[in-house]
């Protein structure tokens, strides 16, 4: 069974470092390491859900701890009967707008709701 | 305060590492919603690359032996965020032929073409705009990762 954790010395590096399972932690290429302590990973920064009223086009949530600008992903039921469940995205672009920074993070929409709709979003922390 | 972290055998008799969410005694998760970080998952989302991309803009990064994952996703003129492209598997108008490494959209492409490559360079390319007029003055820029998770 291959080695999978080092935790110290790998190849003169100290780190943590995890290998995909199947590979060698020891000896295996960087790239298939599914953790590696030196490289930055995409981390989840946190997640929840904003309800749009029935005629409501804009909402705004604060974003606390954050000094960049992260990543947001969203998606809601709406869209979901007919994406099924996926994150809104492609025909929806135009139809949504994101503006986030490190406080803050605002969606408007040009559509036109006549009742409730919850959006879900997952804010990833990935510093560009 | 919960216990976090396992290095070793854990609570299912399997040994790796294992950290639990805040909140979740690791001894006790045995749900794949109980970890942050599970050695027994398939994969990681260690960051490769990432970087801003402008249209009609290649950047370079180092090759990897695999077809990675890329995710990317729209900026605007103003710097705010559009919708994710989604990449590296196929969906409604994206598709992805295997060995040709490509992936595109009605109005948007992303390539990626590692393995064609000889430098020991991959290459993210976001072409010039090819759809309706608006879309293009809409999201001008992409933002982009490549990770070291094989897309398939």
């Amino acid at each position: 069974m291959a080695n999978r954790v080092c935790l110290g010395n790998r190849n003169g590096v100290s780190g943590l470092f995890v290998s995909r399972p199947g590979y060698d932690v020891l000896t295996t290429d960087d790239a298939n390491l599914m953790f590696d302590s030196r490289n930055r990973g995409i981390w989840v920064h946190s997640r929840g859900s904003i309800v749009f009223p029935a005629g409501v086009k804009t909402r705004t949530i604060p974003i606390v701890g954050l000094s960049f600008q992260p990543i947001v992903e969203f998606c809601n039921s709406y869209i979901s009967d007919y994406w099924g469940g996926q994150i809104v995205y492609s025909t929806y672009m135009e139809a949504w707008s994101i503006n986030v920074t490190s406080s803050q993070l605002t969606m408007t929409t040009t559509l036109s709701f006549t009742s409730p709709v919850t959006i879900y979003y997952t804010i990833y922390g990935i510093p560009f | 305060m919960a216990n976090r972290t396992i290095l070793g055998k854990n609570n299912l008799n399997k040994y790796g590492l294992y950290v639990s969410k805040p909140g979740i005694n690791v001894d006790q998760a045995s749900l794949p919603e109980h970890y942050s970080f599970n050695s027994d998952w398939s994969s990681g989302a260690v960051i490769h690359f990432s970087g801003t991309i402008a249209e009609g803009q290649t950047l370079y990064f180092p090759l990897l032996p695999y077809m990675p994952l890329i995710m990317s996703w729209g900026i605007k003129a103003d710097g705010s965020q559009a919708g994710r492209y989604r990449l590296s598997w196929g969906y409604e108008d994206r598709y992805y032929v295997p060995g040709l490494s490509e992936y595109e959209s009605e109005y948007y492409s992303i390539s990626y073409e590692g393995p064609l490559l000889e430098n020991g360079y991959g290459h993210v390319t976001f072409p010039s705009f090819n759809g309706p007029s608006y879309a293009g003055s809409i999201h001008p820029y992409a933002k982009f990762v490549v990770l070291r998770t094989p897309a398939s």
